[in-house]
């Protein structure tokens, strides 16, 4: 199973902080958070900063990153102010 | 005189006189207020190098135009003196009532020179300044002080019992808000003076009060409206950070020999708010209010803040929230900073596991933390070491390469390795390790924008930009958080989209063209108050020319008169440094970039401030500034 993270102002939204899904890509994994969250768009899932086992995911690419059994993928809102 | 009241008293504790100090008109335009108009007050004052811990030394408390006016976010006022940690200028800003009442009781500001024979503490209102005993206030903690002083119409600033005992880094409160950084509760502590309660009835006008007052309200939509200020920190507070932090390798963590936490997620800003959130609370006149309400001991008291977090969360390796909130509250009951109480804490830790101070505290063990700020409070058993500060600590214990302070200021919870331009920010900062004074450019560097903290390229001329803009929305009177509603929030939302990543990308090649703005400043002689407004509303309520370019020289005044006021203070370039640990240990052992690279930003640095290579204002840039008249001599 993949761990679903989420942090900051999409957390607080969706009042969720953690969902363990099956298998599969980025794109698969979010299609997933979006079926199981109602609350949370397609639209925030495109905005949120992604990790992958703490390492950084960017670009169009990001959604084709595979996640194994055990991969934890975290979905951050932006964030500042300290 | 528009925007002012007008009136800044000089108290002398010694002798019991109170008189007014002349403050021209010419310099109100040029210094403005705040930290800025105390740094010339401090100049003035002192004619060579003057010790904390003396009756030469001098607090000055200033307010600024916008203090108390309409405008969001500007309850805002300063308190500059020598500090007992750095021995050099320190500024602490607080966001307390205390500013407003102070304007109300007549005056802008005040200055206290000498040191009292017995326990005292100041009066101020419409009709005198009073000098009264203070032996009653003695011993007690501040929100007993405040309550003690009087009724909630009054402004109130005072020291807890670290401050009367000048622990080093000692703060002073205003209601529930501190003046917490480089000890200048300590300084009041020496002097014996528990506090100031001010009062009174005086209003301040203010040049256009039509435009200010739909300034006022087009400003607070703006904030309201941006994601970071009229959102995240709405609902987070600045603990939402600690989660980003973590995955971006920024959150200090086990005295700075990391980035990140594993247990990161037991002290984050969801669990603030899932697990212990009541209510959230602002300074008067904030829309953001990013302050929270949680329980400690069984009271509803201020909740920490990011920097608390992780100072005395994951630096410690302390993954009990409830324990941080009990620190926190106990912190600004005896009135200490919670940032350098927890960097000595980390410090200390870590001197004990390397064996070189048997001290019994260990990373991980929070169960002796909240006798431990009572100890160093009291200044007992191993709190008395403590109270001196990492800086003195590291000279009787060593460890100088993992002492995580800059010229004695513990650092803020950014760890700057992942952070290039964060990491020169505090090796230059006038306060030492302060993050905002430091020009906080971390949040160019993945919070908030997202440029690669790993490259140093154009680093210099933001930071200097920052430092500068900082300084001028200190000196303004507003919260510093009012900055983050500057950044596009177009950019901020989006920072998938693939123009915003070409943006970020490139924002560090026009760094060039910020150093060229910074130094020529009448290029911005506009206003543009949709993107900045702070200028403007300074305008407003002045009647000054204030444009985005003066408003930035002024920064830019006030940081070389703090230099100044430093080196005559014995600063040297040497000191624009960062401890070993940060410049020569990699963060992470993987990535040969994951260290400061501190020379090669620091010479771009001082060249684009107009600094010669020993770090003094040139006397060209101190012309420039129209600070002809503050020169460092080196002889």
């Amino acid at each position: 199973m993949i761990t679903v993270k989420f942090f900051g102002l999409i957390s607080v939204d969706s009042n969720i902080r953690q969902l363990l899904v099956k298998e599969g890509t980025v794109r698969q994994v979010l299609n997933e958070v979006i079926e199981s969250c109602p609350d949370i768009s397609e639209q925030q899932l495109t905005q949120v900063i992604m990790f992958v086992n703490k390492q950084h995911i960017s670009g169009n690419k990001r959604f084709s990153v595979l996640l194994r059994d055990g991969d934890e993928l975290a979905l951050l809102s932006p964030a500042s102010g300290g | 005189m528009f925007g002012y009241a007008g009136k800044i008293a000089s108290i002398n504790l010694s002798s019991g006189i109170v008189e007014d100090y002349p403050v021209s008109d010419q310099d109100r335009e040029l210094f403005l207020g705040g930290k800025t108009l105390a740094a010339k007050i401090i100049y003035d004052s002192f004619k060579s190098k003057v010790e904390a811990f003396s009756e030469e030394n001098i607090l000055v408390i200033t307010t600024s135009p916008l203090t108390s006016s309409a405008s969001p976010c500007s309850s805002r006022f300063n308190v500059s003196t020598i500090s007992p940690l750095t021995g050099l200028l320190i500024s602490s800003n607080c966001g307390g009532s205390f500013g407003l009442h102070l304007r109300h009781a007549g005056y802008d500001g005040l200055i206290i020179r000498g040191k009292s024979k017995g326990k005292v503490y100041i009066e101020v209102t419409n009709e005198a300044i009073t000098i009264k005993n203070a032996d009653h206030l003695w011993g007690k903690n501040t929100s007993e002080v405040q309550n003690l002083l009087g009724e909630k119409n009054k402004g109130k600033f005072v020291i807890g019992i670290a401050g009367e005992n000048m622990v080093r880094y000692a703060a002073v409160i205003s209601g529930e808000r501190a003046a917490g950084r480089g000890g200048v509760g300590a300084v009041f502590g020496f002097k014996n003076l528990k506090g100031i309660v001010a009062s009174g009835k005086e209003s301040i006008e203010t040049s256009d009060q039509e435009k200010f007052k739909r300034n006022n309200l087009n400003w607070i939509k703006a904030l309201k409206a941006h994601i970071l200020t009229g959102e995240q920190l709405p609902k987070l507070g600045s603990a939402g950070l600690v989660s980003m932090m973590n995955y971006r390798n920024l959150l200090a963590t086990k005295n700075y020999s990391r980035g990140h936490y594993d247990d990161f997620e037991t002290i984050n800003g969801e669990t603030l708010r899932q697990e212990h959130l009541i209510k959230n609370k602002g300074c008067v006149t904030c829309p953001i209010q990013c302050g929270r309400v949680v329980k400690a001991f069984g009271k509803e008291v201020k909740g920490p803040e990011l920097e608390t977090l992780g100072l005395l969360g994951s630096n410690l390796l302390n993954k009990d929230m409830q324990s941080i909130l009990n620190l926190n509250h106990l912190c600004d009951e005896y009135g200490l900073d919670t940032i350098s109480f927890g960097s000595c804490v980390g410090f200390a830790m870590e001197l004990n596991e390397k064996g070189l101070w048997k001290n019994d505290l260990s990373f991980g063990d929070s169960n002796c933390l909240e006798e431990l700020v009572k100890k160093v409070a009291t200044r007992q058993g191993i709190g008395d070491q403590l109270a001196e500060g990492t800086k003195r600590i590291s000279d009787k214990y060593g460890g100088s390469d993992f002492a995580m302070h800059v010229k004695g200021l513990e650092l803020a919870a950014y760890e700057p390795r992942s952070a290039q331009g964060m990491g020169l920010g505090y090796a230059t900062s006038n306060r030492g390790g302060c993050h905002l004074n430091g020009g906080y450019l971390v949040v160019l560097e993945g919070l908030g924008l997202n440029v690669s903290g790993k490259i140093t390229r154009g680093k210099a001329a933001y930071t200097i930009f920052f430092q500068d803009l900082m300084e001028a929305v200190s000196v303004g009177g507003t919260c510093l958080f009012t900055t983050y509603a500057l950044l596009p929030t177009g950019m901020v939302k989006n920072p998938n989209h693939g123009l915003v990543r070409f943006i970020n990308k490139a924002i560090p090649a026009f760094g060039p063209l910020v150093g060229f703005l910074h130094n020529h400043t009448w290029v911005m002689s506009f206003n543009m108050k949709g993107i900045l407004p702070h200028p403007y509303a300074i305008k407003l309520v002045t009647g000054f020319k204030t444009t985005i370019g003066s408003f930035i020289k002024i920064g830019e005044r006030g940081y070389n008169l703090e230099r100044i006021i430093n080196l005559r203070q014995g600063l040297k370039a040497r000191d624009d440094t960062l401890p070993k640990r940060l410049t020569s240990e990699l963060q992470r052992a993987d990535e040969v970039d994951s260290k400061v690279k501190l020379p090669e930003m620091l010479k771009d640095y001082y060249k684009i401030r107009g600094w010669d290579e020993q770090g003094v204002p040139t006397k060209r840039r101190l012309e420039k500034l129209g600070l002809k008249d503050y020169r460092y001599d080196y002889s």
